[in-house]
């Protein structure tokens, strides 16, 4: 008996048939777009059923081209979801909610569970809006000077 | 008796099986690898059995020895203890 690592993809079936049940599944984070509050490699993502969505929530979803991704709701338009990792500037919008798998409930870290409740969510979505922002500001700045 | 902790059951993914956690504890191991022989005895240990009972059951599915089998099932068994899905 071994742990090891399986594809998301392949692992998608299974999450949604947890989820749906009022389970939580766990599985290993991966990419960078959601530094620092995930870190690849390191962290264990623990998701439940996706209900009650707010923004700031964290979302498991199925882009159209079938990628599956984990990102933060940044806003929530008649249209769908906007997300965006939390290390990233570029808005995803247009997410419906038939493309929602789940919700980040927890990461495990080593031996430390953070639970990802409504407080922390909102408390962490606010300090990375205002972090992209600025990261816009910056990037608006160094064009503006470009130009000149 | 030894038992498997609830909310746990062997699937098939992606061609491997796995022991999956489908409860509410966030600090459940979520899935463990299993061999052939490693889901066979999961699956014995779901349903609960005593560790010579396991055994009788390992003989009379595969063909080896009892020293063999003993062997596998407390090493398999440590292993589940060890991460944590056995019911003490």
């Amino acid at each position: 008996m071994k742990r090891e690592s399986v594809k998301l993809e392949e692992l998608i079936p299974t999450i949604a048939e947890t989820v749906s049940h009022g389970g939580v599944f766990g599985f290993s984070a991966q990419g960078t777009s959601m530094l620092p509050t995930i870190v690849g490699g390191r962290d264990v993502l623990i998701v439940g059923a996706a209900d009650s969505l707010k923004k700031h929530d964290i979302i498991l979803y199925r882009r159209e081209n079938g990628q599956y991704v984990l990102h933060r709701i940044v806003a929530i338009k008649k249209s769908g979801y906007v997300a965006s990792g939390d290390n990233q500037v570029v808005k995803e919008s247009g997410i419906t909610p038939e493309r929602v798998i789940a919700k980040l409930v927890g990461i495990r870290k080593g031996d430390t569970l953070t639970e990802c409740d409504r407080r922390w969510c909102v408390r962490t979505g606010r300090h990375f809006a205002f972090l992209r922002f600025l990261r816009n500001m910056k990037k608006k700045l160094k064009n503006t000077v470009k130009l000149k | 008796m030894l038992k498997i902790k609830d909310n746990y059951i062997v699937q098939n993914i992606a061609g491997g099986e796995y022991a999956v956690y489908v409860g509410t504890d966030k600090n459940a191991p979520s899935m463990l690898q299993l061999n052939g022989t490693a889901a066979f005895i999961f699956s014995c240990l779901n349903a609960g059995c005593e560790r010579d009972e396991l055994v009788s059951k390992l003989l009379a599915e595969y063909d080896v020895t009892h020293e063999c089998a003993e062997a596998d099932v407390d090493s398999f068994v440590k292993k589940l203890d060890e991460a944590g899905v056995l019911l003490k």
